[in-house]
């Protein structure tokens, strides 16, 4: 069985390999389907169309499977090149868990230095700073949200997978893993560079090790809870087929019930979850960085649909610089958002950030806080911070590559305890809520620990202040769900 | 209670039971219809299609005092008279493919407001569906002479190149389009009725073109109607629009063949 493993944790030739590998993919002619540029362009592309190009599913439940199959024949193409190039025949492509710590939040080296041609895991069209050992801020990288995530199908926070693709539905529905840390660490590595688009994310090599680690996570998900964790049984998802490109060029599809036990049906396995048998239990040493428990009782979520209690009047243009949008709450939604926001209260309050369209996608990431003070220094910003929202996509919300219906951008984040600590502590206290978003930077390399988060909140790259394609947000909302 | 819990499961109940509610006047309507223009001008399903519209429109204008009655020319009175058939219609056609919209509206309105505010959606939405079949439709319907196979052979190869253009995409897409809705006052009313108008407009857009063999045919009856409806709600609900799109107008294309070759033949 092959194994995947963190990065950061490799003190072997695996990336070497990998590199060697790239190079080869790279010489193939560009249409050969396991060159390196066809395999990408099967992700997106905007050359003229060939066979399976623009493949990639977002926004739906399928993202997961879709992008497990798109690794699982990737790698197989991957390590056939390794061989070729005399490396190890269990070669297995590794995952960048970013989120562990900051150390494990900055490329490895490999891939930004030596910063030239020679190098085929180098790419130019990055963040500058993640290109000098920038490192991902860490509450975007973290993949606690997604491990606590209740249910697999849904768009709402706790919820893993995504929304169901279904005939009808208005919103792109990105599920909580798709969200956070997968598109907002597009945007930290790519801050408008290849990594921030579809057409061309997959041609970057660290793409690979990203969305490695995003399957690593789903896996982790589904063994958390001895089982509580389960995939949909829906037919309709487990019967989805999607095609790819094999080893040998030739054309073969696997449906999502085929890609869901990967040890057993796809032998492979991750560093962090138990052994399959008793036989390899070396192999499967999970690092001590990673958490191994969420502490959340899981909950099967559901119930009846959130309750809007109060909107913003006016849409908010984002260009790269601090904006604000106030959502009045009336007597009514005050009372309800009071009672929810209560820690002995079941229900949620989420705040919805909707409506979110724009030409281009700007490659920044924003942080979004609630009633946060004019001029507010680092501690008030993290006292008052919400979560991080990345408009990866967005280009396609109205102008959809295939056949399918546009639909804008929507993040929900869950804001009842942070309302609660806003208040008195025990629940919300009176007033609208503001909500500003302000560009988040990658952490500089030579900042540490808590100094470095919060000069990524409070510093906003000074290129990137102003002046950029505007996305506009529609609406800014408050609602209330009860998962009972 | 449990009513009211049924409401609250599903806040569009009320806007399906009223498209159910439609058909039935509907049926209802044909059926008086059918009885009133007497025996052997047509079956019930739609042998001859001109009942409702053209029976109803006469009636009205009669009703309303403009000499209507059979064959007269009907005054824009008398068309005005005639927006809640047209009202009925649309109800029935056109509000079963808008649903997943109106549940939208419905979910994204302040709670207690949700029921106002898909019934301010559907004021706009049925505003525009009603004036392009007063003022297209109706004349067409409501006109003496049954237009010739030809020219119905015609407008039903028009309707299936429509379905081809990028126009009827963009405007299929437009169909899925929602905008962010206000919260409360005016702003939220006139932003709700705004947004049922833009989308029935994008509606219109999109399926006016296989209206129109309808309004030549005259063609009201139930069984057309029942397809229209099955069409455009595929149409709009599918997850591959384009596709089927396309497929539509391979339905269209085979009807125009037929009634060209059927001129010919007869």
């Amino acid at each position: 069985m092959f194994l995947r493993r963190e990065v950061q944790s490799l003190n072997d030739d695996t990336l070497k390999f990998y590199a060697a590998a790239v190079k080869a993919m790279k010489e193939r002619p560009p249409g050969d389907h396991t060159s390196w540029w066809y395999q990408a362009a099967i992700h997106g592309s905007e050359e003229p169309p060939q066979p399976l190009y623009n493949q990639c599913v977002h926004g739906s439940w399928f993202f997961l499977p879709w992008h497990r199959m798109y690794l699982y024949y990737f790698e197989r193409i991957v390590r056939d090149a390794v061989i070729k190039a005399g490396g190890p025949e269990d070669w297995a492509l590794p995952y960048w868990n970013y989120g562990i710590d900051l150390a494990h939040a900055s490329m490895p080296e490999p891939f930004y230095e030596p910063a030239d041609e020679a190098n085929s895991l180098y790419v130019q069209e990055r963040s500058p700073a993640m290109n000098e050992g920038g490192r991902i801020p860490q509450p975007i990288g973290s993949d606690a949200l997604s491990l606590a995530c209740e249910t697999y199908p849904g768009a709402l926070p706790r919820q893993l997978g995504g929304g169901i693709a279904k005939p009808g539905h208005r919103d792109r529905e990105a599920g909580q893993v798709e969200r956070l840390p997968h598109g907002v660490v597009h945007d930290a590595v790519g801050e408008g560079g290849w990594m921030s688009f579809f057409e061309k994310a997959a041609k970057d090599p660290i793409f690979w090790l990203h969305h490695c680690n995003i399957d690593r996570i789903w896996a982790q998900w589904n063994g958390l809870g001895e089982g509580s964790h389960p995939n949909p049984t829906d037919p309709g998802w487990r019967g989805q087929k999607f095609e790819f490109f094999d080893v040998d060029g030739s054309k073969v599809s696997l449906t999502v019930g085929q890609v869901l036990d990967i040890q057993n049906d796809l032998d492979y396995t991750y560093d962090v979850l138990p052994s399959p048998t008793p036989e390899e239990p070396e192999r499967v040493k999970p690092p001590d960085e990673v958490p191994s428990k969420v502490d959340i009782e899981p909950v099967i979520s559901g119930g009846a649909d959130p309750k809007v209690v109060g909107t913003s009047d006016e849409t908010v243009t984002l260009t790269g610089e601090a904006e604000a949008a106030r959502v009045p709450i009336d007597e009514r939604g005050l009372e309800e958002v009071q009672k929810a926001s209560r820690e002995s209260d079941p229900r949620r309050v989420y705040l919805n950030i909707e409506n979110i369209e724009g030409k281009t996608n700007p490659g920044t990431m924003y942080g979004v806080y609630l009633n946060l003070p004019e001029d507010p220094d680092p501690e008030t910003l993290e006292k008052h911070y919400a979560g991080a929202v990345s408009f990866f996509g967005i280009e396609h919300g109205q102008d959809p590559r295939k056949d399918e219906n546009g639909h804008p951008l929507r993040h929900v984040l869950e804001v009842g305890k942070l309302l609660r600590s806003l208040g008195d502590g025990k629940e919300y206290g009176e007033g609208d809520v503001k909500v500003s978003f302000r560009p988040l930077s990658v952490e500089p390399p030579e900042t540490s620990g808590k100094e470095g988060l919060l000069a990524a909140m409070a510093a906003p790259a000074a290129e990137a202040a102003g002046g950029e394609p505007p996305v506009a947000i529609g609406r800014v909302s408050l609602s209330v769900h009860d998962p009972a | 209670m449990r009513r009211l819990g049924a409401l609250s499961c599903r806040p569009t109940l009320w806007v399906e039971g009223g498209a159910v509610l439609s058909w039935i006047a509907l049926a209802l309507a044909t059926a008086t219809a059918h009885g009133s223009e007497g025996a052997g001008t047509g079956s019930f399903w739609g042998q001859d299609p001109l009942w409702i519209c053209k029976t109803g429109l006469n009636g009205m204008a009669a009703h309303a005092g403009g000499g209507g009655g059979h064959g007269g020319g009907l005054s824009s009175a008398s068309l005005l008279a005639a927006a809640p058939m047209w009202a009925l219609m649309t109800t029935a056609m056109m509000v079963p493919s808008t649903l997943p919209t109106v549940r939208h509206v419905a979910l994204n309105s302040l709670w207690w407001r949700r029921h106002r505010a898909m019934a301010e959606f559907l004021v706009g939405f049925l505003a525009v569906w009603i004036a392009f079949g007063v003022l297209v439709l109706g004349p067409l319907a409501s006109s003496e002479k049954t237009a010739s196979g030809w020219v119905l052979g015609v407008a039903l190869g028009l309707a299936a190149a429509w379905q081809l253009t990028p126009l009827k995409q963009r405007a299929l897409r437009a169909c899925h389009r929602p905008r962010p809705l206000r919260a409360r006052g005016w702003r939220a009313s006139l932003g709700t009725a705004r947004f049922g108008g833009r989308d029935g407009a994008a509606c219109v857009v999109s399926c006016w073109a296989m209206m129109l063999p309808a309004g030549l045919a005259g063609s009201t009856a139930l069984l057309w109607m029942g397809g229209v409806t099955a069409v455009v709600a595929a149409e709009k609900m599918s997850e591959k629009p384009r596709r089927a799109s396309r497929r539509v107008a391979a339905l269209l294309a085979a009807a125009a063949i037929g009634v060209f070759l059927a001129q010919l033949v007869g």
